[in-house]
């Protein structure tokens, strides 16, 4: 399982990179921000609700952003210095580090959030009113804690190839569509709405849109159907990621390629 | 000039063998049709959703097609110069015979023919899944347009590109130029609908004007119609790679000069 201990000291590593050098999250969060404002550009003639749409939706991109990239290369530029081994010696499951850095790195994703909000509330005049705003709270932090489960399913994968930056750039924008974050799952084609309900962002969206957008339920599931589904889908694939982690990392140290870059 | 020309070719051919050496030349494919494809179907849902026929889902998927251009023929060769910092060959290249310049040109010339080969997929994407109607448009002139606009965001790319030689990474600025394209050069929505204040910078980007030609070709316009614009990408074409060669020049002997080089 995880161990909280190497969770929160990788949690802390990841974040003293990130203060020591912040520009860095810049190539992260900037794909989610142009989407989003692109977004908002796009919804302004709309008005109302769909500009909400946008600015929660921006959030959900933005976490996922942020997670996928930072993921990928941190486990990436581990190969490169040649600490992929040493961190896989110490008695800390690589999963439990892994999965330190995601969250981190999708609660870093809250900027882009944060940008989008800025951007609707002075160029638009958007006024975000939350009508639930425990239950948004929760919300948040279960889709955070969601999209940090899937960063860590994919990025077991990293360990056992070089091809990190390729993975990250194939598995962006799928979730961006398939979330439905920035609009309803329902003006997606009928054949790719099995994909979308076994994502957990996409019931962490929809519960975050039933938190703040008034009469919206487009599921039919009410707020605690789709907060317990996010919940149910983040276990599931963090079984998952733990069964992956055990698996490829046995593999990478049958091959002995965790240095090879 | 015929060292300068070796150097170039030996530069586009080292580029073309070390394109698979990490990414398989599968997952590298998946990679150019997958990041085409559902960025473009974000914005055609978006698009859909939103209901504005200033900004139909046909529109938005040209403009996104138009736009696949941006990832190698800008981000590709900004991100050159940064890759040879960040795995430590900066100082060798500088210490051949021919100018950085040229290695970064030939590096451009190989990342053209990708940016062609990724346009043109993601125009077939935009005909067959996302109504673009393709059917009027005239070979040629969309050959033209596409070749010139190309040519342009090379140049643009380089330019933006000579600036990692000097910072410590070039990955910064070229995942900012990667993306505001989308926002600044009509490929989502008509740039009318940008405050005014922002207009202007649409027009530094070469990729405004390759999105409008290869809009107008699609509406039937011949070589003669849009041959303006493509005029006008071939001048800016030029102008940013001269500035370029000026700026390799200026920030090579900054980062000699300040031992930046190998700064990673």
């Amino acid at each position: 399982m995880i161990d909280l201990r190497a969770m929160k000291a990788a949690l802390k590593q990841q974040s003293i990179h990130f203060f020591v050098d912040p520009q860095w999250v810049i190539p992260s969060i900037i794909a989610p921000f142009i989407f989003t404002t692109v977004t908002l550009f796009l919804f302004r003639h709309a008005g109302g609700d769909l500009l909400l749409y946008a600015v929660l939706g921006g959030g959900v991109l933005g976490m996922w952003g942020n997670t996928i990239h930072s993921s990928s290369w941190s486990i990436g530029y581990d190969r490169m210095n040649g600490t992929l081994e040493a961190i896989m010696v110490t008695p800390a499951p690589l999963s439990s580090v892994v999965f330190g850095r995601c969250l981190w790195n999708s609660f870093l994703g809250l900027l882009n959030a944060l940008a989008v909000f800025l951007v609707a509330q002075f160029a638009f005049g958007i006024d975000v009113t939350v009508q639930n705003p425990v239950g948004f709270v929760v919300a948040l932090a279960a889709t955070l804690l969601s999209l940090s489960v899937l960063g860590m399913v994919f990025g077991a994968f990293y360990v056992v190839t070089r091809a990190s930056s390729a993975f990250f750039q194939i598995l962006e924008f799928p979730i961006y569509v398939l979330s439905g974050a920035v609009f309803p799952l329902m003006i997606l084609p009928e054949w790719s709405r099995p994909f979308s309900y076994i994502i957990p962002a996409t019931w962490g969206a929809e519960a975050l849109k039933i938190s703040t957008i008034p009469g919206y339920d487009s599921l039919g599931v009410g707020y605690f159907g789709a907060l317990g589904l996010t919940i149910l889908t983040t276990a599931a694939f963090l079984l998952i990621s733990l069964f992956l982690f055990t698996y490829l990392e046995g593999r990478a140290k049958v091959n002995g390629t965790l240095v090879r870059y | 000039m015929l060292r300068d020309m070796l150097g170039v070719r030996a530069s586009a051919l080292v580029a073309l063998r070390s394109q698979f050496a990490i990414v398989g030349p599968g997952l590298w494919l998946i990679q150019i049709l997958s990041t085409a494809l559902f960025q473009m179907w974000f914005f055609v849902l978006v698009s859909n959703f939103a209901g504005d026929p200033g900004a139909a889902p046909a529109y938005v998927a040209l403009g996104n097609a138009v736009s696949s251009l941006t990832y190698s023929a800008v981000y590709g060769v900004t991100m050159s110069a940064g890759a040879e910092k960040h795995i430590g060959t900066m100082a060798t290249i500088m210490s051949t015979p021919t100018r950085m310049f040229y290695v970064f040109l030939g590096k451009g010339a190989y990342q053209s023919l990708i940016g062609l080969f990724t346009v043109a997929v993601s125009l077939a994407f935009a005909s067959l899944f996302f109504g673009v109607d393709l059917s009027g448009a005239d070979p040629l002139a969309l050959a033209a347009v596409l070749l010139a606009t190309c040519f342009a965001m090379v140049g643009f790319g380089m330019v933006i590109g000579s600036v990692g030689v000097y910072l410590r990474s070039s990955m910064v600025l070229g995942s900012i130029v990667l993306y505001l394209g989308l926002l600044l050069c009509g490929v989502n929505f008509p740039i009318s609908y940008l405050p005014e204040w922002l207009r202007p910078a649409s027009y530094i980007f070469p990729l405004t004007y390759g999105v409008q030609a290869v809009r107008d070709v699609a509406a039937g316009a011949g070589p003669a119609e849009v041959s303006g614009l493509v005029w006008l990408m071939l001048g800016l074409g030029i102008l940013f790679f001269a500035l370029a060669y000026a700026l390799f020049i200026y920030f090579e002997r900054l980062a000699l000069k300040r031992g930046s080089l190998d700064m990673f």
